[in-house]
């Protein structure tokens, strides 16, 4: 079987505290992985690490059986990327086509000129969003959702083989959450690309995740949705008492106000 | 500041001093579109003015050199340009990673440091050379000498040219250098080039208009176009219209009211700035 990740007793400390600890797990590719902890566990580093930007104290990475610390290159040039929110600068005057021509024309060396191809294709990515409507506006000006899924379309143009999208659902609704979740789905089946998704409430997508990573600097638990998504384990990630309800196959979390 | 322009030599428009004031404040007004445009879309306005009094203690340091070192290759000029570099790469260098606070702190420092050497050097410098410092301070468009146009154009055509070629790459960096990174693109070299090439611009400006008034015609224009802009090439026409309106305005106002002509400028800058301002708030 082929791997996407590999991470084998990966251990990493950010001014002198340690914020992975001893982390391990394989993920087959194409697979869809959504991640799960609360603040602070260390889900944006893991992604970090992943892409070459932090270097582990211990253990091996590999993304594609590349090492991303020694040849970052090698791993960015598969990936996609959707940083968490904080990350971007939302008040930057650009139009909604040059964002999504940012997948584009970063995989390509300056000038990055736009061919017609890379243009058609960022429309094609807006309309897979549903945004198609909004080409020639004011990234600046949509609402938070909006903006949240025109950055989903430009990590789609990229066409990456892997993806990592850093709470890309912040903000966005639950319905569209999970039309959203439908279309990575469909890009793991059909286009074979891997996904890894981290989320603060895995309710809308786990029917369509393939794995859940539970992480609160350690691995509390790696593996299917089902075998995952237990009281206990999420108890223990959250470091305290968490209920779940069951419903088909899947366990949903209860979350907010609960009187029993 | 004194205007020294004499009624008789204004009414000549061919008058070499008025042409490379005019010539001047179109470049100035270039580097106000691209280097000013950047800076504060960056939310990095401070970098302006920290330059320019880094330039300050450049140019004190270049004359002190000179003067009493005997270092006689070490142009003042130099200094400036070196000591601009330097708050270029250390805001840059405290703000990897896309630190603004902590450039802003940066530049502080470097202002800081590069004012209080200039107060030191002027203590052992021969008093007939304190005012060729001051005048980096306190520069005057109407003085600029074909030295000061040549490094202004020399700056000028730099940032253009390495504006149309990265135009992109300067956005990214600006918007989202994170994934520009992760996307194979070296958002740190990027970050490195724009902050240093608009560092040098910025001080070329400054020996043409004055560390006090550079901040007006640079980033007041600036200012007033990002609160309205869609784009940043809107933002970037539309700060350079302004910038250089402002100035010419204020060259003519120079040669009718004899007031400093930079000095009128930043007034009209600043008081667009309060009008768009204005007007925007009313239409929130
Ligand atoms: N640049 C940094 N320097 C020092 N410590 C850091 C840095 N970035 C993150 N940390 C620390 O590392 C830990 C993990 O941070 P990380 O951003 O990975 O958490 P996260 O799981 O993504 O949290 P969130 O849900 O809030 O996004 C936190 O305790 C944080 O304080
Ligand atoms: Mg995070």
């Amino acid at each position: 079987m082929s791997y996407a990740i590999e991470v084998e007793n990966l251990t990493v400390t950010l001014n002198s505290t340690v914020v992975l600890d001893s982390l391990s797990f394989k993920l087959p590719h194409p697979s869809f992985l959504a991640i799960m902890g609360p603040n602070g566990a260390g889900k944006t580093t893991l992604i970090r690490v992943l892409l070459g930007f932090l270097k582990p104290v211990k253990g091996k990475v590999r993304v594609f059986g590349i090492d991303p610390v020694e040849h970052p290159s090698g791993v960015r040039a598969l990936a996609g990327y959707l940083p968490q929110k904080e990350r971007i600068s939302f008040e930057i005057p650009m139009c909604v086509k040059d964002v999504v021509l940012m997948g584009k024309l970063l995989k390509k060396s300056p000038p990055r000129v736009p061919t017609r191809e890379d243009i058609e294709a960022a429309r094609d990515a807006l309309r897979a969003v549903g945004l198609e409507e909004l080409w020639n506006r004011c990234f600046r000006e949509l609402s938070g959702g909006q903006q949240q899924r025109v950055l989903l379309a430009r990590l789609l143009v990229a066409e990456p083989k892997i993806a990592f999208l850093d709470e890309p659902f912040a903000g966005v609704d639950v319905q569209t959450q999970q039309a959203l979740t439908a279309l990575l789905h469909k890009l793991v089946r059909e286009r074979k690309v891997t996904i890894v998704l981290v989320t603060h409430d895995v309710n809308p997508i786990q029917e369509h995740t393939d794995y859940i990573l539970l992480l609160n600097r350690k691995a509390i638990a790696f593996g299917h949705p089902t075998e995952v998504i237990t009281s206990e384990n999420l108890s223990k990630m959250y470091g305290a008492p968490i209920k779940v309800i069951q419903y088909g196959q899947y366990c949903y979390a209860i979350t907010g106000d609960v009187h029993a | 500041m004194v205007n020294i322009a004499m009624p008789s030599q204004v009414m000549s428009m061919l008058e070499p001093f008025l042409v490379r004031a005019l010539v001047g404040a179109l470049l100035t007004s270039i580097i106000a579109a691209t280097s000013g445009t950047f800076s504060v879309l960056r939310g990095l306005s401070f970098l302006v003015s920290g330059v320019a009094h880094a330039a300050f203690g450049g140019v004190a340091l270049g004359i002190f050199l000179q003067e009493v070192i005997g270092v006689k290759w070490f142009h003042p000029l130099l200094g400036a340009l070196l000591f601009a570099a330097i708050v270029a790469v250390g805001a840059g260098y405290a703000g990897e990673g896309g630190f603004t606070a902590r450039m802003e702190a940066a530049i502080g420092v470097i202002f800081a440091f590069s004012m209080s050497l200039a107060v030191l050097i002027m203590f052992y410098l021969p008093a007939e050379k304190i005012p060729l410092i001051w005048g980096f301070l306190f520069g005057d468009i109407l003085l600029l000498t074909n030295e000061d146009l040549f490094l202004l154009g020399a700056m000028t055509s730099l940032m253009i040219g390495f504006t149309i070629v990265f135009h992109r790459e300067f956005t990214y960096i600006i918007f989202d250098p994170e994934t520009a990174e992760a996307y194979g693109m070296r958002s740190r070299a990027y970050h490195y080039l724009l902050l240093v090439l608009s560092a040098l611009a910025i001080a070329a400006a400054t020996k043409a208009v004055g560390a006090i008034l550079v901040y007006a015609v640079i980033v007041i224009p600036a200012a007033t176009s990002a609160l309205v802009g869609r784009s940043i090439p809107s933002i970037a026409l539309r700060v350079f219209l302004i910038a250089i309106c402002c100035q010419y305005l204020g060259l003519a106002a120079s040669a009718v009211f004899q007031a400093a002509p930079s000095a009128v400028a930043g007034v009209l800058a600043a008081l667009i700035y309060l009008i768009i301002l204005l007007a925007k708030r009313r239409g929130q």
